[in-house]
């Protein structure tokens, strides 16, 4: 294989990973998924229901399944616009996320105090957490830059 | 960046479907082109050349800001 032949099939496959979507109908599939696993753990938080840690984590990744899904799906129409509608969310969303690890250690340090909750006072982001922010906000950003164009 | 689509699209006697669908983009952007609020890639700008049979510059105008 030539090298002009070896960077084409490159370019041609990284191509095929950068533009990957699936179709339009899966945005239904997607906001299924995410709103059944997200119920599930609203139910569960305020019925206080002891269920084993599996269901939670089995809920908590049907939920970012859910959202991924969602984000990955194409619109009706996917044009130039719908992509550098992308490009500006998934910015927004990524900076949105690096801000949120960094301040919420701060504010949980600061309520903890302010309460006198002397033991942990310290938490990191987990990664459901980070990762739940990153896709809500990339879902938030998209619709409000597409609804202001 | 300004321009002048709305008018080149009165002329052929398109609606924002209909350039939109020759195009091969949505509605909305042709919507957005034509307000201002996007600018399109050269490859949009040719295809609008194409159809209105006009240079891109005769409904494209840099502005002083740009």
């Amino acid at each position: 294989m030539s090298k002009e032949t070896f960077c084409e099939s490159e370019e041609r496959q990284l191509r095929k990973i950068v533009n990957f979507g699936l179709p339009n109908h899966f945005k239904k599939i997607g906001i299924a998924i995410a709103s059944v696993s997200f119920l599930s753990i609203i139910i569960l938080k305020i019925t206080g229901v002891e269920l084993s840690e599996t269901i939670k984590f089995i809920s908590k990744r049907l939920l970012l399944v859910g959202l991924l899904v969602i984000a990955l799906s194409r619109e009706k129409v996917e044009d130039e616009m719908i992509l550098s509608l992308r490009t500006k969310a998934f910015t927004g969303a990524f900076i949105g996320g690096v801000v949120y690890t960094l301040i919420f250690p701060a504010i949980t340090y600061t309520v903890r105090v302010l309460f006198d909750k002397k033991d942990n006072l310290l938490t990191d982001v987990g990664d459901f957490q980070i990762l739940w922010f990153m896709l809500f906000m990339y879902l938030v950003f998209f619709h409000l830059i597409k609804r202001k164009l | 960046m300004k321009n002048r689509i709305k008018v080149e699209r009165a002329i052929l006697d398109l609606t924002q479907d209909d350039l939109a669908k020759k195009i091969g983009v949505s509605r909305q952007t042709i919507n957005s082109i034509e307000k201002g609020r996007y600018v399109p890639s050269t490859v949009l700008a040719l295809k609008l050349s194409t159809l209105f049979q006009k240079p891109v510059n005769e409904f494209f105008f840099l502005e002083e800001t740009d």
